[in-house]
């Protein structure tokens, strides 16, 4: 009989269990606390992280780079792309590629020289911690940018970036590596040595983007065009997102370039080819596979460094840190600049996106995963600490200084969408909720005796009085701006609609109606969805991309006629 | 039969200034008051093909609302006024309206942002002169006025 090794295995995945368990609950916490200040979430879940590995760490779980390379990375690449649309990422796909493909050879050369140079860490390590470092993080950035209100097109910039240059990175990193357990030495082989990175880069790259446009393609045309269930063609997609990555890499090409290929697929071809209730399970379920991953890969990573080790270290940390910035100042500045200079009138890339994209170079859980898999084999055991404890540093560098001044960047450079007018009637708005809350408050202490009858009387006069006039100032606002009336029409019709979506559900769960009627009016209700949000994303637009002074030309020259 | 004056309105930020003009034009001249919102489906971009009938539906659900708004604002002035909804190219079926009702006159509101051009090289202006090149009807561009000035609009009524 074997039953004590199945007593341990499943004592090991209770375990498990319950640090998952209890990691998503802190997850919850910091989510409802952050709701109330304004605080990065991300940022939040790293110090929340940092402290209890502080205290004493209660969660069971071995950080290892496939923990988030493999599972937590993969999910959150694939939402990412989702929502990424090809027209867009082809106008802006040569600054993207450049600063993916060279910016990150020139940051990981700059970092690795500079590393070597100031610390005197051998050349072959110093790259390898340059290529870990030089990636910025898609988690990272694409966590920071979704809620920071900039442009369309300065957060395909960033993502973009983000998203391919990982796969380069990794590449180098590899490349580090395997030189050193060969024993070549770079300053010696030169050309040839550049000419085999190349040849591999290429490999690497094609093949992790062949593998995922495949997988997108028979999941987009096989599945989603042809099986209307939305169960189904949801758990195709958490298949297609895991799949890529684990396919790739057991063909030693890059995993992360095939999910962000397979999720362009999907995004762009899958999601035209599938019913809108599905297109909305998908748009829902991935939005909270998102979250929970996000959620996880930030604290683990608080959870993960080492803090004690970092005083001891903070010289090899300033360094690090300066030569992760001056790298990314010369890649930044050199290369947007250089195509601007080159590019046409619409297409170059103003002196404020650049400022945003070199400070929003964030760097997470990836450079994190990468490090983790350094042993003292390789570089021997004083370095790879030295690279992990670096690693740490910048980290933390970025998300917790440029994570959290990051809004104040945008804001300065006026960059944040959200038009003054909007703004001023949220504030009248906010201002009404408050006066509503106060009145009710107000009426609960005069209905249970605390206020005297007069006392209640003239304060509620006065706060009735405050609400009319507050009331006439929405009013008069709204007349002034006729254009948030339509934004309140589109807000009010998608909560009517949601409400005659859940109604439908609830009739057919209390047997008012069949399965395939709910289903028939579901699909309807769906739709209409649908097509409200295209509305509104269209309006989004085109407020968007209209330089200020410029609305009828857009206006009536796209819409073919009456501007207003 | 009185000429209506017809006020060709989309609840952009000119709304409320291009339908207090109309609402004004047909008090004094004691006309019948239209509100016309053209539903153009091609002015949406990237819809597929399964989406547009439903797109076409929410766009007529917000005509509705908008107009139900200009219609409630003309009461306000003691005004009664008809609701049009059309559907197709917006100069096409503005045009169409016109001939069919031989409209007096139209009005297009235009964004704050932008002032009567001296070289006639403003779209919206190529696109009143263009509608009263095809029709004859005389066509009134309304731009709102700022919000702390006295009048909340400014046009011109061609002579």
């Amino acid at each position: 009989m074997h039953f004590a090794p199945l007593l341990a295995e499943e004592s090991v995945l209770i375990q498990t269990e319950v640090s998952v368990v209890l990691l998503l609950s802190l997850a919850a916490l910091i989510a409802i606390v952050i709701r109330r200040i304004r605080f990065p979430y991300t940022v939040a879940l790293v110090l929340v992280g940092l402290l209890l590995s502080l205290i004493s760490n209660p969660f069971q779980i071995d950080v290892s780079s496939d923990l988030i390379l493999a599972i937590l990375v993969p999910p959150l690449l694939f939402e990412a792309t989702l929502q990424i649309k090809w027209e867009k990422f082809r106008k802006d796909l040569m600054p993207i590629l450049l600063l993916a493909i060279l910016g990150t050879l020139v940051s990981t050369i700059i970092v690795g020289e500079i590393v070597t140079w100031v610390l005197d860490v051998p050349l072959l390590a110093a790259l390898a911690f340059g290529a870990l470092i030089s990636a910025t993080d898609p988690v990272a950035v694409i966590a920071f940018f979704r809620n920071l209100g900039v442009s369309k097109r300065l957060q395909l910039l960033v993502e973009g970036e983000s998203l391919l240059n990982d796969g380069i990175a990794i590449v180098l990193f590899n490349m580090a590596i395997a030189f050193a357990v060969s024993g070549i030495d770079p300053a010696a082989e030169g050309f040839s040595l550049l000419s085999t990175g190349l040849v591999t880069f290429l490999e690497v790259a094609f093949g992790g983007l062949v593998i995922g446009l495949f997988l997108g393609f028979i999941t987009s045309y096989v599945i989603l065009k042809n099986v209307d269930d939305n169960l189904i063609e949801t758990t195709t997609t958490v298949a297609l997102a895991l799949g890529a990555y684990v396919l790739a890499e057991s063909f030693h090409v890059s995993g992360i370039l095939a999910v962000v290929a397979a999720g362009l697929m999907v995004g762009n071809i899958g999601m035209q080819n599938t019913s809108p209730t599905t297109r909305l399970t998908l748009e829902h379920f991935w939005e909270f596979a998102a979250f929970l991953a996000n959620s996880l890969v930030f604290l683990l990573i608080g959870l993960e460094i080492e803090i004690n080790q970092l005083g001891p270290n903070i010289i090899p940390i300033i360094v690090a840190v300066l030569a992760v910035l001056f790298s990314r100042a010369i890649v930044v500045y050199g290369i947007t600049g250089t195509y601007s200079y080159f590019a046409k009138l619409q297409q170059k890339i103003p002196m404020s996106y650049r400022h945003v994209m070199f400070w929003g170079g964030l760097r997470g859980g990836i450079s994190l995963a990468l490090a983790l898999t350094l042993t003292g084999e390789v570089f021997g055991v004083v370095f790879a600490n030295e690279i992990k404890v670096m690693t740490f540093g910048v980290v933390l560098f970025t998300l917790l200084v440029q994570g959290t001044t990051i809004e104040n960047l945008i804001d300065r450079l006026g960059l944040a969408r959200r038009p003054e007018h909007l703004v001023e009637y949220q504030r009248r708005q906010a201002r009404l909720f408050a006066l509503g809350a106060g009145l009710n408050e107000i009426n609960r202490l005069g209905r249970e005796g605390i206020l005297f009858r007069d006392v209640w009387n003239a304060v509620l006069a006065v706060y009735n009085e405050e609400i009319n006039e507050t009331k006439h100032a929405v009013r008069d606002h709204l007349e002034a701006h006729p254009e948030i009336e339509q934004d309140l029409f589109i807000q009010a019709r998608t909560e009517a609609l949601r409400a005659e979506r859940s109604a439908i559900t609830e009739a057919m769960q209390s047997d008012l109606i069949s399965e395939d009627v709910h289903e028939e009016i579901t699909k309807e209700v769906d739709e209409q969805l649908a097509a409200i949000t295209i509305i509104q994303e269209d309006r989004r637009e085109m407020a968007a991309s209209r330089p200020p002074g410029s609305e009828i030309k857009s206006e009536s020259d796209q819409k073919g006629g009456n501007d207003e | 039969m009185m000429n209506e004056v017809v006020c060709a309105t989309r609840g952009g930020e000119a709304s409320r200034a291009v339908q207090m003009a109309a609402i004004e034009q047909a008090k004094a001249n004691n006309s019948p008051l239209v509100f016309l919102y053209v539903v153009s489906p091609e002015a949406v971009k990237d819809v597929e093909p399964s989406l547009k009938k439903a797109v076409i539906g929410e766009q007529i659900w917000l005509g509705k609302v908008i107009l139900k708004v200009a219609e409630d604002r003309a009461e306000r002035e003691g005004v009664r006024a008809t609701k049009v909804i059309r559907e197709g190219d917006v100069r096409q079926e503005i045009c169409s309206y016109l001939t069919e009702k031989q409209a007096r006159l139209l009005l297009l509101g235009a964004s704050r942002s932008t002032t009567f051009s001296v070289f006639g090289d403003d779209p919206a202006e190529r696109l009143a002169s263009s509608i009263h090149e095809n029709t004859g009807v005389d066509v009134a561009i309304v731009r709102p006025g700022r919000e702390d000035s006295d009048s909340y609009y400014s046009y011109l009524v061609p002579a």
